[in-house]
């Protein structure tokens, strides 16, 4: 939520109205060990308590929120006690640390306060954020940690947070009280509890609670994150203002869209100059405009993640220094795009590593990235990363939706118009790594030369070749070299070449590499084994999990097209080429989405070998676990295949 | 006329769009470069540091003025040219200046560098940390283009000026590194890892300072390989230390010898000298068992210390250098590397045992105090204790699996500089353990169940090996503890499923680590017609790792150890034997390896022993260590026969 940080939310009423005075949470001086049950001992980690308070209050016309954080944590072990000995605390929109105690309880019940004096500051700039961190005195094996703190914070409208983690939980509790005329909306996400709402001494209440949340761990082939329980909540109503709902979409899209474009008077002479220098053909067609306003932009103006510097949002001063935030290269981009005329839409969306963009409930929490969409071509460009170009964007961010902000002009006034759409990931052609190899023995048998072309097309490509083009011949010999010794130990490089283009928009690499090894060879006395299998590389194995929790989740599609072609040697014969043969589909009705399938031909001596791979939708549902892991693991199985050459 | 004007401007104008990045738009820097340097993206045109000294009463305090400029001879993308400048407590960064140069026509013009903000290091072991640094990201990285930045570094002592490293990531034009020494200080230097004598030194006076001049020109760029040890090993580099400076009538020694080290580092350890405390005396009491013998109480005292104070570092100010009071570090039961040996010396002490304070570098750091009598040899501090019968036990309370008798891998081989008293200091070179103490001990029988071949499994592990497993085992998520034993024991392929699992002594420091375990690999069994192929080399360690024969760089190992392999497998029913492998053996200096196959009544019995004598192997051995990979490599491609009897 970048762009609109400066964005003032509501207009705040008169306040007059009595508040209710903080209440004061407290933890039990006198409190006793928790007892565990014989299970719950069994974990070298537990949260025992894990309570959220947030109290709103007018104090003069400012809305304060003072949020409160208390836990407790049971550690058995000294890696448990690393994990949850050090305290970190955001004073990002903190005016004020209000309470802050802790301590730690050992098994025999002695107390440890922490001593206040030993509270450090700590100040990121690149953030532009400052922490206080202390880490929690005299914890020992089995003792429990707790610490609790408020601070008083600007009035917080919209928040996101993660319940379930990786330690277990037994009893989270969350309260946010606030006035009357204050109205919250609540979505919780991957649990089926709902927030309970009431009205205590004229104040609005919201509560949940719930025992027992088992720790969710990392799986492969899922974003763990964006499956655990989670809370997003807004301030929704203001009714001493209006009845209106606050922060919609239609908020948002006029709110983001003002921030993009309010400085474009002041620059137009300076953004004019810019666009003189981009040598933008109006005659050519759309997509190759679009790509050469992104191609030299991103290389005339270096992103800077790094720095908080307000003059990297500043389009007048990034075209002064040449150096632009995200927010700041994509301000640039989209007020380039609208300038020369080519129609685009801003997109506000999240990481769907951490959660999907959900249309139904309009929180701004974590919208945090930015896509420029082009409607005449349908394609995306992602302003902030300078390897990917038009239309291949961060593979996260597509494959759920986004919030399009679509500029229109009512009366003269240009403002943002707003839709929910889907980012639909590239199909699975757009990304693939193939492979054609060539394989002859030597006179001896115990070597291979090996004529190997691997090729790239899309991501990979494009996160090489920006650099491969820096490299000295000495690093280019180098990088071939690595990239094939990798599953070739033995590697002796004869010839080599690397050529690079593009392919239907794509950036491709393509690597071809000449060398003799022994790799492939073994014996069992006066047997040949030929292991073919291992020509493809090594293959990553998915395991069987009787305990798989989550639902399959792709980062992109894609492709893997095979050939091996190999001479059989004079006076051999191979009884065991059938083994070469795998075919394993996954299907969806009459689709198959994820598929893999080996087969030969043989042609006197010559034996040709082709796999096909592919993965073509990004999802897939936890029930089909297995069938999906079979086809990940295929590649796997081919690996392991051995022909076993015999004297005729 | 005009029409013909109108031409001649026209095709002016061509050659200018077009020649952008052609010799004639360019510099004349870069095409002087682009010459000596065709094929490489970029060159320092220079790299200078000069440092001035300043007497200051007894002490000296040192200003370094740094300046570097590279010049682009490919486009950079971006991201490929960010530059760190660090800074600290002791060296503070000021005047920090950046642009890139754009070559515009005829000249350069600076594009300045926004927002430079000092950073912290997002380090997770330490956990405050008054270092920072600062990014320099560069615009407009394209050939022809400069970069260039500047700025003062504060030493508020001289003892803290670092050694100055030649090499960089982009071959160097020219390199300079001047130490201006005003009357009445004295300096020593040398020069490490220069064989190619790139580095060219002069001594001049000017404006009454004696100017100490390094200089290099024309070196290449660093060479990075895998299983490098750090550039202190091989980058050509200047250590210099200010020795003395006279102050009125009196010469002040600074780190002229250890003595003055020794004096120096002292005072950090007396300032928190103190008798035992209640509680010190009263958990000493609680950690040892009366008629101990005295190494026992030492043994559980150090035990203690690694299981019950957590590792968390505070670097701040003057607390860089100096520990906490026992008594302070047994309260919090957290602490850094001197805290904990704060804490060990202190138990001790209530027990009426000896043991001292001492400083240590880790072997990332290649200098050694005898050579270099300077606190950049140090980066660490242990314990040391000293048995009637001169024996020499290094405690590294940082080191959570450490055994007694056992100095932390990581300071094998290195001096410790070990403060016996005010006026008393040894300098003792660590032990680099041997390989046979290192040891994993896999027992291992075997049976083939059609395409999978099944195991049970017996593994010993000590010393490092069982260091190192340890801190990969002791995990608080069960799964992750599973991955990593099974890819400790990974066996045959990736498809090895380890079932089931049992660790022994994980918290018993002077036992051998055992795992109990089985397990199945599945497609590793090749039928075709009536024969059955089996490759009993389940664990393919260095297969056809052939070092390169032009590498300079040594190749560096955490720690020498050995391997002992037995696998019994069970001959298949209905099979006979075939083809059994021949046995081999290589021995030489770096790495030995033997492998035996014998026939038992029904099965197989293979016996694989290996030893890897490396910690740090240089290039000359090379030739060697190839030699035994050769040979091992070919004793690994050998698989058994089995063969259907014929009834």
């Amino acid at each position: 939520m970048r762009l609109i940080t400066i964005i003032v939310f509501f207009i705040f009423g008169n306040q007059v109205v009595a508040q209710q005075t903080l209440r004061n949470y407290d933890w039990d001086t006198a409190r006793k060990l928790y007892s565990l049950t014989a299970e719950e001992d069994n974990f070298q980690e537990y949260v025992l308590k894990s309570y959220r308070g947030y109290q709103y209050r007018w104090e003069g016309d400012n809305l304060i929120t003072y949020f409160t954080d208390h836990r407790i944590i049971r550690v058995k072990t000294s890696n448990a006690i690393e994990r949850h000995n050090r305290i970190y605390i955001s004073m990002r929109n903190v005016q004020d640390i209000v309470l802050l105690k802790a301590r730690s309880i050992n098994k025999a019940g002695k107390i440890t306060l922490f001593d206040q004096k030993n509270l450090k500051e700590v100040k990121d700039d690149k953030s532009d954020n400052t922490y206080r961190i202390f880490a929690i005195e005299g914890v020992e094996a089995e003792s429990e940690i707790e610490y609790l703190y408020t601070l008083k914070m600007n009035g917080r409208t919209q928040e996101s947070y993660y319940f379930q983690q990786e330690t277990p939980i037994k009893d989270f509790s969350f309260l946010l009280v606030s006035p009357k005329s204050l109205s919250f909306d609540f979505r919780i996400y991957n649990d089926a509890e709902k927030v309970k709402s009431d009205t205590l001494n004229g104040q609005n209440r919201y509560m949940l609670s719930l025992q027992n949340i088992e720790g969710l761990h990392h799986e492969d082939f899922t974003f763990v994150d964006a499956y655990r329980k989670r809370m997003e909540f807004k301030l929704a109503y203001n009714f001493q203002s209006s009845t209106a709902r606050l922060n919609t979409w239609a908020d948002a899209g006029r709110v983001f869209y003002r921030s993009l474009t309010e400085e474009e008077s002041s620059i137009g002479k300076p953004l004019d100059k810019l666009i003189s220098t981009l040598k933008d053909n109006p005659e050519a067609d759309l997509v190759t405009r679009i790509k050469n306003i992104e191609d030299k932009i991103k290389t005339l103006i270096r992103i800077n993640e790094n720095s908080s510097d307000p003059a990297f949002n500043d389009p007048s001063a990034i075209l002064k220094s040449m150096q632009a935030s995200a927010e700041g290269i994509t301000k640039i981009l989209f007020m380039s795009y609208e300038r020369v005329g080519i129609p685009v839409y801003l997109v506000v969306t999240c990481n769907r590593e951490y959660g999907k963009f959900d249309g139904g409930f309009d929180t701004w929490a974590y919208l945090d990235d930015y896509l420029l969409f082009f409607p005449q071509t349908e394609g995306f460009l992602v302003p902030d990363n300078f390897d990917l170009r038009y239309p291949l964007i961060t593979r996260n961010l597509s494959g759920h939706s986004g919030l399009f902000i679509e500029p229109v002009k009512v009366d003269n006034l240009k403002t943002g118009i707003t839709w929910i759409k889907q980012i639909p990931a590239l199909p699975y052609t757009a990304d693939s790594d193939n492979l054609d190899i060539d394989v002859r023995f030597d006179e001896s048998l115990e070597n291979n030369k090996i004529t190997h072309k691997r090729s790239f097309t899309g991501y990979d490509a494009a996160s090489i070749v920006p650099y491969y083009q820096t490299m000295s011949e000495e690093q280019r010999k180098k990088f071939v070299d690595e990239l094939f010794r990798s599953s070739i130990p033995d590697l002796q490089l004869d010839k080599w070449s690397v050529n690079t283009s593009v392919e239907s928009l794509m950036p491709k690499i393509e690597i071809a590499a000449n060398y003799t090894t022994n790799f492939f060879v073994e014996r069992a006395g006066p047997r040949i084994l030929f292991k073919i299998g291992e020509l493809i590389g090594p293959q990553s194995e998915l395991y069987s999990e009787q305990k798989r929790k989550l639902p399959i989740e792709n980062t992109h599609n894609r492709a893997y097209e095979r050939v091996i072609r190999f001479t059989i040697p004079n006076g051999y014969t191979i009884n065991n080429l059938d083994a070469l043969k795998i075919s394993v589909e996954y299907k969806d009705g009459a689709q198959v989405p994820f598929l893999f399938v080996s087969d030969y031909t043989q042609q006197g001596s010559v034996v040709t070998v082709k796999i096909s791979e592919y993965y073509k939708q990004l999802y897939a549902p936890l029930d089909r676990y297995e069938d999906f892991r079979k086809v990940i693991n295929a590649a796997a199985d081919f690996n392991k295949i051995t022909l076993v050459l015999m004297k005729q | 006329m005009d029409c013909l004007l109108n031409k001649f401007w026209c095709v002016g104008c061509l050659i200018g769009l077009t020649s952008i990045n052609s010799v004639y738009a360019q510099s004349p820097v870069w095409k002087e470069m682009k010459q000596l340097y065709p094929d490489e993206s970029g060159v320092f045109l220079e790299r200078d540091k000069v440092i001035t000294l300043e007497a200051k009463g007894d002490s000296v305090t040192a200003t370094a003025q740094v300046t570097e400029r590279i010049l682009f001879l490919k486009d950079r993308p971006d991201n490929a040219t960010d530059m760190h400048v660090y800074g600290s407590h002791f060296q503070d960064i000021e005047n920090i200046q950046a642009a890139t140069s754009v070559w515009d026509k005829s000249k350069y013009k600076d594009i300045p560098l926004g927002g430079l903000t000092r950073q912290r290091e997002d380090d997770a072991s330490i956990f405050f940390d008054d270092s920072y640094f600062y990014r320099l990201s560069f615009p407009a990285t394209h050939e022809g283009n400069q970069a260039y930045w500047s700025y003062t570094e504060n030493y508020r002592d001289a003892r803290f000026i670092s050694p100055y490293y030649f090499q960089d990531f982009l071959s160097q034009r020219k390199g300079l590194f001047i130490i201006r020494v005003p009357k009445g200080i004295s300096i020593k230097w040398q020069v490490f890892n220069d064989p190619e004598k790139y580095i060219q030194f002069r001594q001049y006076e000017k404006s009454d300072f004696m100017h100490y001049e390094w200089k290099v020109e024309n070196i290449p760029a660093i060479k990075n390989e895998e299983q490098s040890p750090r550039y202190s090993y091989f980058v050509p580099v200047v250590v210099a230390q200010v020795t003395e400076v006279k102050s009125k009538d009196k010469t002040v020694p600074i780190l002229s010898n250890l003595t003055d080290l020794h004096r120096w580092y002292f005072k950090t350890i007396n300032s928190i000298d103190e008798e035992p405390t209640t509680q010190l005396i009263e958990m000493a009491k609680q950690i040892v068992a009366e008629g101990d013998t005295e190494i026992e109480k030492v043994r559980k005292v150090f035990y203690w210390v690694q299981d019950n104070v957590r590792y968390i570092a505070f670097e701040d100010g003057m607390r860089g250098l100096v520990p906490h009071k026992p008594s302070y570090v047994l309260e919090k039961r957290y602490g850094d590397c001197k805290d904990m040996a704060s804490l060990i010396i202190g138990l001790l002490r209530s027990l009426g045992i000896k043991s001292y304070y001492t400083w240590i570098g880790t072997r990332d750091i290649a200098y050694q105090y005898s050579t270099v009598p300077s606190p950049a040899v140090d980066n660490h501090m242990i314990a040391t204790y000293i048995d009637e019968r001169n024996n020499y036990f290094f405690l590294d309370g940082t080191s959570n699996h450490t055994q007694l008798t056992f100095p932390s891998s990581m300071i094998q081989g290195k001096e410790a500089f070990i403060a016996l008293g005010a006026d008393r200091f040894e300098v003792k070179k660590v032990p680099e353990m041997p390989a046979v103490v290192n040891r994993k001990v896999d027992t291992v029988t075997l049976s083939i169940q059609q395409n999978t071949l099944a195991g049970k499994g017996k593994a010993y592990l000590t010393g490092y090996q069982k260091v190192f497993a340890s801190y990969a085992f002791n995990k608080t998520v069960e799964s992750r503890q599973k991955d990593n034993v099974q890819s400790w024991l990974k066996k045959g392929s990736n498809k090895f499923i380890l079932n089931n699992y049992t660790i022994h002594n994980l918290a018993a420091k002077d036992s051998p680590l055992i795992l109990d375990y089985d397990f199945s690999i599945n497609d590793y069994i090749t039928y075709v017609g009536s024969e059955i192929y089996v490759n009993l080399n389940l664990y393919k360690l260095y297969y056809n790792q052939l070092i390169k024969l032009d590498r300079k760089v040594p190749v560096e190992n955490d720690y020498r150890f050995s391997v002992q392999e037995t696998y019994e497998l069970n001959i298949p029913e209905g099979y006979e034997i075939e083809y059994l492998p021949p046995n081999a053996s290589i021995q030489n200096d770096v790495l030995n390896f033997s492998v035996t196959y014998r026939k038992m009544d029904s099965s197989v019995l293979m016996n694989f022993n290996l030893e890897n004598n490396v910690l740090l192997m240089p290039s000359t051995q090379f030739e060697e260590w190839n030699k035994v990979v050769k040979g091992l490599s070919q004793s690994y491609k050998e698989s058994i026969i089995f063969k259907k009897k014929t009834s």
